[in-house]
């Protein structure tokens, strides 16, 4: 029994070891007796040490078991600044998770003990690199086939084989799928060439091609034990082949119109360096803890928010910019910066059992500040939405909004308005000004040089 | 309907045993492989113990 201060993770039902609470706005892990003797393993192997010392297990501190009735212990890890799901990342963000899952499943391997489960959901990204937040996935050791093994090919093999040889855009089946791309289907979308790859062959399709066998009488990790025996030398070869599939994947991102925005004529000029002049004082000015940067592209204004000391979130629609993003922030290692792959105009729902298994991306704590430039013309034109609604989007959010505003005169806007009929009379600078009035308090308003393009930092009055 | 009761995880277990030999010689194979790359990789040269007493007494006199 737990308080009533308290609420348990609607993720946190699967697993007898432990559960996950919220507790004054701090999550908290609570571990159950029956997991007692693989939790002292996990310190008296050396395992917990070594793999936080690398930084793949989130560290954490015991506290007081008090209002935990029959609770082991009561972990305290250290704070998420911002969940985020493997459906919403890109490539290189996956293969790093898959590597790290693989990286840990070695360690403890060595130290005998095991992952008990391998599922992409483990894993979030702390200071740039992912890292496993379920410290009760550790067994001791049983030399028996991996239990695991078959969740880590759908989590991780499947879905990165797939963008890499098929199409960036089929790493969104993750959300279809939440315990992974089935490999029967994953192999059914392949191209041939997928056959040409060792690992890919032996991991996925033959992997797929056994799926549906069922045991022999006698065998499974529920049956006595020594009927399915295992080598370790054989456990750590799996681990060395899964390894050598994911490494051997690779993905390119195009030049597309998104990723080379900046470098472009149209918005050449003073613009982009007084924009981020005028951001840079407007963070300065707000001094915000958490800001999210909404239509991100590469993340060039996401870095001064970094950079200002916030922990910051970018999000784009276009995969492409965010695995260039994330290519940036790994080489610049451990910047206060997560890329995010999120259509804002379909963003995360909330999903699993009950709908609280994983959450939409609203339900998620809103940042102090929100960046919103260049992107207001997308959703008023290229989407059709009225004013006051992503004025209402907005103020949903937190209480900082930076904002910009492109006209229609504007040569980006001309270009969306090339295709479409202008059925746009409200979107003027007046009536913009007019709608987000009746929310947020405009506390600044900033003309960008040359640019017809207006910058505005205001204060949602919701939050006031 | 037969499929319905068929754990995802049975087919995993049961393919692993299948190629247990090959994961097997994967491992000796990787290690084999990582051996012989040491040999051919570059040692750094060992740092003299007279050298690092005098790096010693720089970091002291710097300090002092």
């Amino acid at each position: 029994m737990i308080s009533e201060r308290m609420k348990v993770s609607g993720a946190s039902f699967r697993d007898p070891s432990g559960f996950v609470v919220e507790r004054d706005g701090e999550f908290l892990r609570v571990v159950q007796p029956a997991y007692a003797e693989h939790y002292k393993c996990l310190f008296d192997s050396g395992l917990y040490e070594e793999l936080t010392g690398r930084g793949l297990l989130i560290p954490h501190e015991e506290i007081a078991t008090e209002g935990f009735d029959g609770a082991f212990k009561v972990l305290r890890p250290r704070q998420l600044p911002y969940v985020s799901y493997p459906y919403e990342w890109c490539f290189s963000q996956l293969k790093d998770a898959a590597l790290a899952t693989l990286a840990i499943q070695k360690t403890a391997l060595s130290h005998g003990m095991m992952l008990k489960d391998a599922p992409a959901f483990n894993l979030q990204f702390l200071d740039g690199k992912p890292v496993l937040i379920d410290t009760l996935s550790f067994e001791k050791l049983r030399l028996e086939p991996w239990a695991a093994y078959g969740q880590f090919c759908r989590h991780f093999l499947a879905p990165l084989a797939l963008i890499s040889l098929c199409d960036p855009r089929l790493g969104r089946l993750s959300q279809i799928h939440l315990d992974g791309i089935p490999l029967g289907v994953a192999t059914r979308l392949l191209p041939w060439r997928g056959r040409l790859n060792f690992w890919l062959l032996v991991h996925l399709y033959w992997h797929a091609a056994n799926e549906q066998r069922e045991l022999p009488p006698g065998a499974g990790a529920a049956s006595q034990a020594g009927s399915g025996k295992l080598r370790l030398s054989s456990l750590q070869g799996l681990v060395a082949g899964l390894e050598a599939a994911v490494k051997k994947l690779r993905w390119q991102p195009p030049k597309t119109a998104w990723a080379t925005y900046y470098a472009s004529s149209v918005t050449g000029g003073k613009y982009v360096e007084h924009k981020q002049q005028v951001v840079a004082e407007f963070l300065k000015s707000v001094q915000p803890r958490s800001v999210w940067d909404l239509g991100a592209n590469t993340g060039l204004f996401s870095r001064l928010a970094a950079d200002a000391g916030a922990e910051t979130v970018s999000f784009d629609a276009d995969s492409d910019c965010v695995e260039i993003n994330y290519l940036q922030t790994r080489k610049e290692g451990g910047r206060r910066l997560l890329p995010l792959w999120m259509d804002l105009t379909n963003p995360s729902p909330a999903l699993g059992w009950e709908h609280r298994e994983r959450l939409s991306w609203l339900e998620r704590r809103p940042p102090d500040m929100t960046l919103a430039l260049g992107l207001v013309h997308h959703l008023a034109i290229a989407n059709n939405l009225p004013l006051e609604r992503i004025r209402d989007f907005f103020g949903r959010l937190g209480p900082w909004l930076a904002v910009e505003f492109v006209p229609k005169e504007d040569p980006n806007a001309r270009k969306l308005l090339r295709v479409r009929e202008d059925i746009f009379p409200g979107y003027t600078r007046e009536n913009f000004e007019r709608e987000f009035s009746r929310g947020f308090a405009i506390q600044r308003s900033a003309p960008l040089q040359d640019s017809p393009r207006v910058l505005y930092l205001m204060r949602n009055q919701r939050n006031a | 309907m037969l499929a319905m009761y068929v754990d995802p995880g049975s087919g995993s277990y049961y393919f692993q045993m299948l190629i247990a030999g090959l994961t097997t010689f994967c491992f000796f194979f990787s290690t084999i492989r990582r051996k012989i790359a040491s040999c051919f990789k570059k040692s750094t040269p060992p740092v003299s113990a007279s050298k690092t007493a005098a790096d010693k007494s720089k970091v002291i006199s710097v300090a002092k």
